[in-house]
C-alpha cells in the first residue's frame, strides 16, 4: 500500500506538513524533492532526525508526477512496511575496497524475502561506479535495483539525499523492499561509429581509443556529424549530442556522457574500464521517446504481478536534448492508471533484466512495483 | 545472440584473464568480466585439496549465504565427471548452474537465471577456462616465486650479500635488491649496468677489478676480488666480489657473482692494526727501558729504543740471548733469582736500586717486573721496565748539603728548579709565609702573589735576573692565611756548567712592621689626628680631584666651608677634653650626614671644609646644607653634659664662583663670614642669586612640609577615554598644591624639591590614599570609572614599606586591587632590576600596571617583556608630533605596534586634538587622555563633565 502526497509549494512548513501527514500512518516515507526548493540541513536536519518513519529519497533538479514535470515542490510516498535502510557516508574519499567492505557489512540482513533495491546516490560524488559495483560484487542480481544520482543543475556537490540522519551529501542510501518489481531500461542513441577498444583509461577518463589519444578519434568521428567542428570551447554543448555507447551483449549499449575534455583525455560521467569496446552515438527525439517507451514496455511485459506504482528515472540530460519535447516522454511513459512518481536524475541505477547492475547515463528507466 | 557481440564479449573475458599476478585481483577481474559480459548471476571458485571443495571465491558475496546456490553447487560437484563439452550443467528451479574443470586447481561454477548459455558459448568458456587455470597456476607459482625470492633478499640483506648476473650474450645485467643497497642506487630509477657499477668503483681500483673479471673470462676460472666503492659524498664503502662464468660449447654465456659489503669488517680491521702501531709507537717512545723475557729460559723476546741506548746494543743484538749473554755474572745471577720469584709469586716485584754494566759505565736502574701469565693461568713472559737513576741518586745527595746549610738561616730561603718550581724551603719561609715545605713542594712561588704588582713588575724582575743573574727588591706577597705583607727579596739563578740554570734561589725577609711604621706616619700626614678627618693637605687634593672630575661629568662642585657658633665657649667652659670629643662627635654626624663620595676636612680648630661632587645644580648644596645645620642642632652629650650647637656654612660653587681650589676655599669662607653676619646658624652662597634662588627652595621645602597638615593639596582627575567608543575607561589622579599666599603652585616647581628632599615618600602616599577613597566613592554612587591611576616615583619604589603602604591604602578605602593602576616612568623602571620584584608583588594584589612617557627612555625589550605591566603610556611629546612629524609619527606607531605584540594595551597622552585622535585610531591605539577630552580637573569639574557626557 502506498500513499502519495504531492507538495507543490516547496515551502518548508508544508513539507514538513505531509511528512508528519505520512509518518503517523506509514513506517517508511521515500521523498523525491526538487532542488529548486532550497533545503538545507540546517532547516531538515531535526525535521528528518525526529521523524518517527524510516526516510530515504533525494533532492533533483525535477520530480515527475503522473503526467506533469514539476520543478518545485516534493512528492512524499508512504510506504507500508518499514524498510531496512542502509547508507554509506563520504564515498568520494573511501577507496572502492573500503566502499566494498562497508556493504558487505550490509548483506547480514539481506535474503531471499528482498525482491527490489531502492538505490539513491549522490550524483555529483566520486567513486559512483566503485559503490554501485560493490552493490552488485556482494548482492549479485538477487533482486531488481531501481534508482538514480541526486543533485543540483549548478553542479555544486551539495546535501541531496533525505535520511533519518539528516539531508546528506556524498553518500549512498538504498533500502531493501519485499515488493515484486520488474525493470526496463533503455536509451535510444544508436551507433554512428565503432566500436573502438579503450586501450587506456583511468576511472571515468577515457585516455586512449585504439592506442590514439582519445579527443584525437572522437573528434574525427564528431566532426563528420555536428553541425560544428567539436574543440575544448564548445566541448560541452556538442558532446552532449555524440555520447559514448559501451558495448554489451544486451540489445543497448550503455551510455556514457563524456562531460569534461582534459588534455587529450575525455572525462565521461561513470566508469569506463579498459580493455571494452564503445562506439560513439547519436540520438534524434523520436528514437528516444521511443526507447522511453520501450523501457517501459518492457518492464510492463516483464511484470509477473500486480504493480501498483510505476517509478520513472529519467535522465536530466534528455530533458536538456529534449528540450519542450521532453513532455512526450513523459507521457509516453504515463501510459497507465497506475500512479506515476519520478525525478530526472545525474545518472540512473538499474539491473538490465536479470543481468549485469549498470549505472547508466541518458537512459530511461523505468519499474514497476508491485505490492509486498 | 549476435555473434558479433559474443565474439566481442568472449574476447573481453579473454582479455581481462590473467591480468595480474595477485590471485584475488585476477579473479576479482575475471569473474567480473564473465557475470557482466555473459549476463551470469553469480560465479564461484571451488579449490579441491585433499579431496575436499572448499569455496574460496564467490561473486556476488550474497551467494555464500545462499543455501539454493550453495546446494546446486554441492550437487554439481558430487557429478564432477567432466563430459567432452569440457563442462556440466544443471537445470534447477529455473536457474542454469555450469561447472567447469580448472584442472589441479578446482572448479568453476557459473550460474544463469534467464535462460541457458549458447553451446557456442559453453564451448568457447570451457577454452577460456584453460587460460584461467593457467593464470591461477601462474598467480600461484608468482607468489610462492616471491615468497622464496623475499626470503633469499632477507638473507641477503643480513649479510649484507649483494648478486647479479651477466648475459653476455644479451648484454644484460641484473642485480639484486641488496646489489642495489650496497651500491646505494635507486633501483625505481636506475637500472643495473656495468658502467653504472664501473663508475661507483674507486678509480683507484678500476683496472684491477675489469682486470679480474677479463682474467678469470680467459682463464674460466672463478675469481675473488676485494676493491673500494667511492660515493659521491666521499664515503668509501669496501666490497668482496666473488665471480665466475658459464660456457657453453666453449662460448662464454653467463657470468654470475655476488658482492659483499666488507667495509664494517675492514674498519675493524684497520682499528686493531691502527691500534698495534700505537701501541708499539708508545712502547718505542718511552724514556724507559722496556724489554720482554720469555718466562721459560728467560731470553729475551722484546726490547725497545730506550733499551738499546742504555745498553749501548742494536736490539738485534739482544734479543734471544739470555742475562749470562750480556752481563756479567754476579749482575746475572741477581736478574734472573729476581725474574724466577716475580713469575713463581706471580705479583709485580719493585727492585728500587740495582746495578747495571753498559758502555756508559755502571748505571743505577729502578726497576718494575711483572708476570704475564697465558690464558691458562701459566706464567708466559716477564715484562720489565727500568728507569736509569743515576743522575736522580746523584743530584739528590748534592741537595741533601745545601738543605742542611739553609736549615739554620733567619731569612726565609727557596730553591727552584729550572721551571722554577719549589724543590725546598727552610723553617723560615714556613715562619714567615705560613706554608709548610710538603704543601708548598713543585708548586711555583707565585702562589704567594699578592696581587699588587702587575705583570711589567714581574717581568722586568725576570728579565734582571735572567741577564745579571740577581734581583732584589720589595715585594708584596700574600701569607697562608691571606695576609699581605711586605718582603725583601733577593733571587739568584744557579747556572751548571753549561750555563743552563739548574735553580733559583730566593732569600727574603718579612718587612712588615718597618712598613706599618711607614704607613701611619703617612696617614698622619693626611689626617687630623683628633677626627680622623682629611686635613688641609688631603683636602687640597681632593678639590682638585673632584674640579677634575667636573670637567669630565659636567656637573658642579661645591665647597662648604663650615664654623661652628661659639666653639670657643664650649671650649672654656668644658675644658679641652670636652671640646675635642664635640670635635669627633661633630666629624661623625658630618661624615654620616653626607653620601660616601663627598669629602669631609676639618681644616682647623672649629673649622670643617665640606667637598660635594657631582652636583646638578647649586640649589643641591643648599638642600645639603639645610641637611646639615639640622644634624649638627640635634644635642650632642659630652659625658654628663649636653650642648647645642649651631653652625654657619658658606658655600662656593665651582665652577661659577671659581674654578681654582684656593679661590674657592676663599670664596666659600667669604661666604661663610656672610653667613655669620647674618645672624648665624644659617648658609650662605658667595653669589647672592644662588642665595635667592636657595630660599625659594628652602621657602617651598618648608612649605611642602606644613601643606599636608595644612590640607593644601587636592587630587585633580583627568579623564581617560576609548576614543572609537567615546567611552570613559578610567582617570588618572594629579596632585595639585594650592598654596595660601602663591595659589596654585605648578608640579614642576614643587615635585622636583619633594623628590630631592624625600617628602615625595609621604606625598606620594597621600595622593594614593586620596585616590582609593575616591575611587572608592565612585564605585559606590555608580559613577562609571573603571579605575584610578596613580604616579609612582622612584624613591617610593625603593621604600621598603610600599608594599605595605598600597595593602593599608586599599583595606581603608575598602577598594580591590583591580580599580587601582600605578604609572611608573620607564626611566625609572628600566633601571633597576630588582624594581620587577616589587611589580610584582603590586601584580598580585591585583593592580595594573602601566609604564608612563613611553618612548622617551631606552627600553630593553627584553626587560619589558619580563615585567609584569599590562599597559604603555605613550609620551606626550610625541603626540603633539603626529601627524605631521615624520619621526613621532613613526615612533607612535612602534609603540602601538610593540604593545600590540607584547599584548599590552596602549594609551596616548596628551591629545588636544581630533587630528591627532584620529592619527591614533587608525594606528590601533584606542585609549587616549588629554585636553580635547579634558585638562585635569577638581573631582566635582570631572564630575559635572561627565554628566554633560
Amino acid at each position: 500500500m502506498f500513499e502519495i502526497i504531492y507538495e507543490p509549494t516547496g515551502k518548508l512548513s508544508a513539507f514538513d506538513e505531509s511528512l508528519q501527514a505520512l509518518q503517523r500512518v506509514y513506517p517508511t516515507v521515500v521523498i523525491l524533492s526538487c532542488d529548486d526548493n532550497g533545503y538545507t540541513p540546517q532547516q531538515l536536519d531535526k525535521i528528518l532526525q525526529q521523524s518517527s518513519a524510516k526516510i530515504l529519497g533525494g533532492v533533483f533538479p525535477s520530480i515527475i508526477y503522473n503526467d506533469q514535470l514539476f520543478n518545485q515542490g516534493s512528492l512524499l510516498v508512504g510506504i507500508h512496511n518499514e524498510l531496512d535502510i542502509q547508507l554509506i557516508e563520504g564515498i568520494s574519499q573511501k577507496s572502492a575496497t573500503e566502499i566494498d567492505e562497508e556493504v558487505e557489512g550490509h548483506i547480514e540482513g539481506f535474503d531471499d524475502s528482498v525482491k527490489t533495491m531502492l538505490v539513491f546516490i549522490d550524483g555529483l560524488a566520486k567513486n559512483i561506479g566503485e559503490s554501485i559495483d560493490a552493490l552488485f560484487d556482494n548482492y549479485g542480481l538477487s533482486c531488481n535495483y531501481i534508482g538514480g544520482g541526486s543533485g543540483s543543475l549548478s553542479f555544486i556537490q551539495k546535501p541531496s539525499l533525505f535520511t533519518n540522519q539528516g539531508l546528506l551529501k556524498d553518500a549512498l542510501v538504498y533500502a531493501y523492499l519485499t515488493a515484486n518489481s520488474s525493470v526496463g531500461v533503455r536509451h535510444g542513441w544508436k551507433s554512428i561509429m565503432g566500436p573502438f577498444e579503450v586501450t587506456s583509461s583511468r576511472g571515468t577518463e577515457i585516455q586512449e581509443l585504439d592506442y590514439r589519444p582519445a579527443f584525437e578519434v572522437y573528434k574525427e568521428v564528431v566532426d563528420q556529424f555536428s553541425e560544428q567542428p567539436i574543440n575544448q570551447e564548445n566541448f560541452f554543448d556538442v558532446a552532449k549530442s555524440f555520447p559514448f555507447g559501451v558495448n554489451t551483449l544486451t540489445d543497448e549499449k550503455i551510455v556514457r556522457d563524456p562531460i569534461l575534455l582534459d588534455g587529450s583525455s575525455l572525462v565521461c560521467v561513470g566508469n569506463v574500464e579498459e580493455g571494452s569496446y564503445v562506439d560513439i552515438l547519436q540520438g534524434n527525439k523520436d528514437e528516444l521517446i521511443a526507447a522511453a517507451k520501450a523501457a517501459r514496455d518492457a518492464s510492463y511485459n516483464n511484470k509477473t504481478f500486480e504493480d501498483e506504482i510505476v517509478l520513472f528515472i529519467d535522465c536530466i540530460s534528455r530533458s536538456l536534448f529534449l528540450g519542450d519535447d521532453f513532455q512526450e516522454e513523459v507521457e509516453a511513459v504515463h501510459n497507465s492508471k497506475k500512479p506515476l512518481i519520478g525525478a530526472l536524475t545525474f545518472g540512473e541505477v538499474a539491473n538490465n533484466g536479470k543481468e549485469y547492475l549498470e549505472f547508466f547515463n541518458k537512459t530511461a528507466v523505468v519499474g514497476h512495483i508491485g505490492h509486498g | 545472440m549476435d555473434k558479433s557481440a559474443l565474439q566481442l564479449a568472449l574476447y573481453e573475458i579473454s582479455i581481462s584473464i590473467g591480468n595480474s599476478f595477485d590471485l584475488d585481483k585476477m579473479l576479482n577481474e575475471a569473474v567480473k568480466v564473465l557475470l557482466s559480459r555473459l549476463g551470469c548471476s553469480g560465479a564461484a571458485i571451488y579449490q579441491r585439496s585433499g579431496g575436499v571443495d572448499k569455496l574460496c571465491y564467490a561473486k556476488p558475496k550474497v551467494i555464500i549465504k545462499n543455501e539454493r546456490y550453495l546446494q546446486a553447487y554441492r550437487q554439481l560437484l558430487e557429478k564432477r565427471q567432466i563430459q567432452k563439452t569440457g563442462h556440466i550443467e544443471l537445470l534447477i528451479d529455473g536457474d542454469y548452474y555450469y561447472l567447469f574443470d580448472l584442472k589441479n586447481y578446482g572448479h568453476l561454477v557459473l550460474t544463469k537465471s534467464t535462460h541457458a548459455m549458447q553451446p557456442i558459448t559453453l564451448h568457447a568458456l570451457a577454452k577460456i577456462n584453460l587460460k584461467l587455470v593457467t593464470a591461477i597456476r601462474a598467480c600461484l607459482d608468482h607468489e610462492a616465486l616471491k615468497f622464496s625470492q623475499a626470503k633469499l633478499e632477507q638473507t641477503q640483506s643480513l649479510a649484507k650479500i649483494g648478486s647479479w648476473e651477466f648475459d653476455i650474450q644479451a648484454d644484460k645485467i641484473w642485480w639484486s635488491e641488496e646489489t642495489f643497497n650496497i651500491f646505494e642506487i635507486d633501483a625505481n630509477q636506475f637500472e643495473a649496468s656495468y658502467e653504472g657499477f664501473m663508475d661507483l668503483v674507486h678509480p683507484e681500483d678500476r683496472d684491477m677489478v675489469n682486470d679480474a673479471y677479463q682474467k678469470s673470462l680467459c682463464s674460466t676460472e672463478p675469481y675473488q676480488i676485494e676493491h673500494r666503492l667511492l660515493f659521491e659524498d666521499g664515503r668509501i664503502k669496501y666490497v668482496q666480489e666473488y665471480g665466475g662464468t658459464e660456457y657453453r660449447d666453449g662460448q662464454a654465456i653467463r657470468s654470475i657473482g655476488s658482492v659483499q659489503d666488507i667495509t664494517e669488517r675492514k674498519a675493524v680491521e684497520h682499528t686493531v692494526s691502527q691500534r698495534e702501531n700505537e701501541l708499539n709507537t708508545i712502547i718505542e717512545s718511552l724514556p724507559l727501558t722496556l724489554f720482554v723475557k720469555e718466562a721459560k729460559e728467560l731470553r729475551f723476546v722484546r726490547f725497545n729504543a730506550a733499551g738499546e741506548k742504555l745498553l749501548g746494543r742494536d736490539r738485534s743484538e739482544l734479543l734471544g740471548k739470555n742475562d749470562y749473554e750480556l752481563f756479567s755474572k754476579e749482575h746475572a745471577e741477581s736478574f734472573i733469582q729476581q725474574d724466577r720469584e716475580t713469575l713463581a709469586t706471580g705479583e709485580i716485584r719493585s727492585i728500587l736500586e740495582e746495578e747495571i754494566d753498559t758502555p756508559n759505565g755502571t748505571k743505577l736502574l729502578h726497576t718494575l717486573k711483572v708476570p704475564i701469565n697465558d690464558e691458562s693461568g701459566q706464567p708466559k713472559y716477564l715484562l720489565g721496565i727500568s728507569e736509569d737513576i743515576t743522575e736522580r741518586k746523584e743530584r739528590q745527595a748534592s741537595l741533601q748539603l745545601s738543605s742542611t746549610v739553609i736549615e739554620n738561616l733567619a731569612e726565609g730561603i727557596m730553591i727552584c728548579d729550572a721551571d722554577n718550581r719549589l724543590l725546598s724551603v727552610n723553617p723560615a719561609f714556613t715562619r714567615i709565609t705560613g706554608y709548610t715545605a710538603d704543601e708548598i713542594f713543585g708548586r711555583k712561588p707565585n702562589i704567594l702573589k699578592s696581587g699588587r704588582h702587575d705583570q711589567s713588575f714581574y717581568h722586568e724582575m725576570w728579565n734582571t735576573i735572567e741577564i745579571t743573574g740577581t734581583w732584589q727588591g720589595e715585594v708584596w706577597n700574600r701569607r697562608y692565611n691571606g695576609e699581605i705583607y711586605p718582603e725583601w727579596l733577593s733571587i739568584s739563578s744557579i747556572r751548571n756548567e753549561f750555563g743552563e740554570v739548574t735553580n733559583y734561589i730566593g732569600v727574603f725577609s718579612d718587612i712588615s712592621t718597618i712598613k706599618e711604621n711607614e704607613a701611619e706616619l703617612r696617614f698622619l700626614a693626611h689626617h687630623d689626628p683628633l677626627t680622623q678627618l682629611p686635613n688641609r693637605v688631603l683636602l687640597n687634593d681632593r678639590i682638585e680631584h673632584a674640579l677634575l672630575q667636573k670637567e669630565r661629568s659636567k656637573g658642579m662642585v661645591a665647597i662648604m666651608y663650615l664654623d661652628l657658633d661659639r666653639f670657643k665657649t664650649i671650649n672654656d667652659s668644658f675644658g679641652h677634653p670636652y671640646g675635642d670629643l664635640l670635635l669627633q662627635t661633630v666629624a661623625i654626624r658630618l661624615q654620616d650626614a653626607l653620601r660616601h663620595e663627598d669629602t669631609v676636612s676639618r681644616v682647623s680648630g672649629d673649622e670643617f671644609v665640606i667637598v660635594l661632587e657631582d652636583l646638578k645644580s647649586a640649589d643641591e648644596a643648599g638642600v645639603v646644607a639645610q641637611k646639615i645645620l639640622g644634624v649638627l642642632a640635634e644635642p650632642i652629650a659630652l659625658g654628663e653634659h649636653e650642648v647645642t650647637i649651631t653652625t654657619s656654612i658658606g658655600i662656593a660653587m665651582a665652577p661659577t664662583d671659581g674654578d681654582e681650589p684656593v679661590l674657592l676655599l676663599k670664596n666659600a669662607d667669604a661666604a661663610l663670614y656672610r653667613a655669620k653676619d647674618m645672624g648665624r646658624n644659617s648658609f650662605e652662597y658667595f653669589s647672592s642669586e644662588m642665595s635667592s634662588s636657595s630660599f625659594e627652595t628652602l621657602f617651598m621645602l618648608n612649605g611642602l612640609n606644613k601643606a599636608i597638615e595644612n590640607s593644601e593639596f587636592v587630587v585633580y582627575y583627568q579623564p581617560q577615554v576609548h576614543m572609537d567608543k567615546g567611552r570613559l575607561t578610567g582617570v588618572e589622579a594629579l596632585i595639585r598644591w594650592l598654596h595660601p599666599d602663591l595659589g596654585l603652585v605648578p608640579p614642576g616647581r614643587f615635585i622636583p624639591i619633594a623628590e630631592e628632599s624625600g617628602m615625595i615618600v609621604r606625598l606620594g602616599e597621600w595622593v594614593l590614599r586620596e585616590s582609593c577613597k575616591q575611587m572608592k566613592a565612585w564605585l559606590d554612587n555608580g559613577t562609571p570609572v573603571e579605575y584610578v591611576a596613580v604616579n609612582l616615583s622612584a624613591r617610593q619604589l625603593l621604600d621598603k614599606n610600599l608594599i605595605d603602604m598600597v595593602k593599608s591604602a586599599l583595606a581603608d578605602a575598602e577598594l580591590a586591587g583591580k580599580y587601582l593602576e600605578l604609572e611608573v616612568t620607564e626611566t625609572i623602571v628600566m633601571k633597576e632590576e630588582s624594581y620587577s620584584e616589587v611589580l610584582n608583588e603590586l601584580k598580585a594584589l591585583g593592580i595594573r600596571i602601566s609604564i608612563d612617557d613611553f618612548g622617551t627612555g631606552y627600553s630593553s625589550l627584553v626587560r619589558l617583556k619580563h615585567l609584569p605591566i599590562d599597559k604603555l603610556k605613550i609620551d606626550m611629546s610625541f603626540i603633539k608630533g603626529v601627524p605631521d612629524n615624520e619621526d613621532d609619527s613613526n615612533i607612535t606607531q612602534t609603540i602601538i605596534n610593540l604593545a600590540n605584540s607584547m599584548n599590552l594595551s596602549v594609551i596616548a597622552e596628551g591629545v588636544e586634538n581630533e587630528q591627532q585622535a584620529g592619527f591614533l585610531q587608525n594606528r590601533g591605539c584606542l585609549h587616549a587622555q588629554g585636553y580635547l577630552y579634558s585638562p585635569p580637573v577638581p573631582v566635582t569639574d570631572f564630575e559635572a563633565w561627565l554628566n554633560r557626557r
